[in-house]
């Protein structure tokens, strides 16, 4: 096996030496400029996985969401509401009764944000009320009782005849 | 003339007798050798699991996951060990894992990770009832489960012997290298059902000779840490017993992964969120994955949590959880009907 075949499968694998077929593996053991290669990649494995995760600056999506705005207001904000509630094919006063019901959804919508504090955490709102705020769509479990329920399933999970250690559970479990 | 061809036939006669002795002794010989070559798998793992009750061992390890066949993560432990029972782990790299600790020192479990500043504490099961546990039902394993024994392989430069396990159908489960000398897992191997490899874990370094420093497998949470207590473990019934206790029928998927079965006789009832739950648990051996049931809240938004999925359906609530790769879970999860 050439270096070039046996560094095509390194790159493959980040330079694991698990996942290498049995050539590439004698090839290694032989061949210090692909061991070397190996110990490259793997240590960028290891840098690119310790990077903390990007996220979006402060105010990146309130500044999209304003230049959305702005676009749509230059083509008439009125007329782009309506044709997104109601075809252009309807008459005039099924679109102004549309705008009304986007606008009242709106006020509903901006009394529902301002009392977001007094509902229970984990609730998603999502819609307004006459009488308030209601909740339309809640998680199933919160993150409390699913971490309780992994404990519980891990302890269980180290009883089994062949199973790995807590260590390894603790690496797989938080991988996905 | 009769007195030499007397000698002829007699001296015939030794060769006849030596010749079927040397090729009897051959015989055995070589039968004793496949017997030393081949050792029986059931009686490695059976060994192996005995080792955790008498071998004690210091070492560093390499833990990788895969998905899909591709590498997603690999991390450097130093772990030790003192029989039987007492483990501390530490996490040396990635960075982002550095210094996350696990112990367990008899019945306690500690995970302790200085990232988030948590400690969480579970209590075990005795070691020496867990690992009766696992030889009992080993056999029930190997019942189910195909053994084969692939020979020596070195890891961490000391030979071991290799043990694949498939499911009845053929689909590896995992495989094994065992310690020539203690039966100490020096390497294993696990696989998804697309016979992908899930994990690998394996020992770069290790001493069977480790001097433990006092205090190494006592945990102390750091001032300012926050302590999780964990539930005790679960009572486990049966099926029909559960069900009187949560007060409503559990569901059963319809479909398992290759290797899997429904243990009827380890059901638990827990209480999760003040809801009697009951909890279904699933093993081939190797790994589990659970489904817990409750009623429902009314909450209609999935969640996927690390290794679990939870929804509502019909009146009830359901957590899948398990190292199980995507397609199984969804698999496993589309035949939940209630």
């Amino acid at each position: 096996m050439t270096c070039e075949e046996v560094r095509a499968e390194l790159v493959e694998c980040w330079g694991s030496t698990e996942q290498l077929t049995t050539a590439a593996t004698e090839h290694l053991a032989i061949c210090e400029n692909c061991r070397y290669e190996a110990r490259i990649l793997r240590g960028t494995s290891v840098m690119l996985h310790s990077l903390p995760s990007e996220s979006a600056p402060e105010g990146f999506t309130a500044g999209v969401l304003q230049q959305i705005a702005r676009e749509q207001a230059q083509r008439g904000w009125t007329a782009r509401l309506g044709q997104w509630f109601v075809p252009a094919n309807q008459t005039s006063w099924t679109r102004a009764a549309a705008v009304g019901a986007a606008i009242a959804l709106a006020v509903a919508g901006g009394s529902m944000w301002a009392g977001r504090g007094s509902l229970p955490e984990g609730t998603q709102q999502y819609a307004g009320s006459a009488s308030g705020t209601i909740a339309v769509s809640t998680p199933a479990a919160t993150e409390a009782e699913l971490d309780e329920l992994l404990r519980r399933h891990q302890a269980l999970q180290m009883t089994q005849p062949l199973a790995d250690d807590p260590g390894v559970n603790l690496v797989v479990y938080t991988t996905k | 003339m009769m007195n030499g061809s007397g000698a002829m036939r007699r001296s015939k006669l030794a060769n006849r007798i030596s010749t079927l002795a040397i090729t009897g002794l051959a015989l055995i010989t070589a039968a004793a050798t496949v017997a030393i070559a081949a050792p029986e798998p059931l009686e490695l793992l059976r060994q192996s699991i005995l080792s955790r009750a008498t071998v004690d061992f210091s070492g560093v390890r390499t833990v990788v996951v895969f998905s899909e066949g591709r590498k997603v993560l690999g991390v450097e432990q130093k772990i030790h060990y003192a029989a039987p029972g007492k483990l501390r782990i530490v996490f040396l790299s990635p960075a982002s894992e550095q210094g996350k600790l696990c112990l367990t020192s008899g019945e306690d479990y500690w995970e302790y990770t200085p990232a988030t500043g948590e400690a969480v504490h579970t209590l075990l099961p005795p070691p020496e009832r867990v690992i009766a546990g696992r030889l009992e039902e080993l056999d029930d394993l190997a019942r189910r489960m195909h053994l084969q024994y692939a020979g020596t392989e070195s890891v961490a430069g000391r030979n071991a012997h290799v043990v694949k396990i498939y499911t009845a159908e053929g689909v590896p489960v995992k495989k094994a290298w065992l310690d020539g000398r203690n039966s100490v897992e020096l390497k294993t191997q696990r696989f998804d059902s697309r016979s992908n490899v899930k994990s690998s874990v394996y020992f770069t370094s290790i001493s069977f000779d480790p001097i433990f420093t006092p205090g190494l497998f006592e945990f102390e949470p750091p001032a300012g840490v926050k302590v999780i207590e964990s539930q005790r473990p679960s009572e486990r019934v049966t099926l029909d017993e559960a069900q009187k206790r949560a007060g409503f029928r559990a569901v059963v998927p319809d479909y398992l992964p290759p290797g899997f079965s429904f243990r009827s006789d380890q059901v638990a009832v827990i209480e999760v969120g003040g809801r009697p739950t009951i909890w279904l648990s699933f093993s081939n051996g190797v790994e589990t994955f659970s489904l817990f049931q409750r009623r429902g809240s009314g909450g209609s938004q999935p969640i996927e949590h690390d290794r679990s999925v939870t929804w509502e359906d019909g009146a009830f609530c359901f957590t899948l959880m398990g190292a199980l790769s995507d397609p199984e879970a969804r698999r496993v999860q589309a035949s939940i009907k209630p």
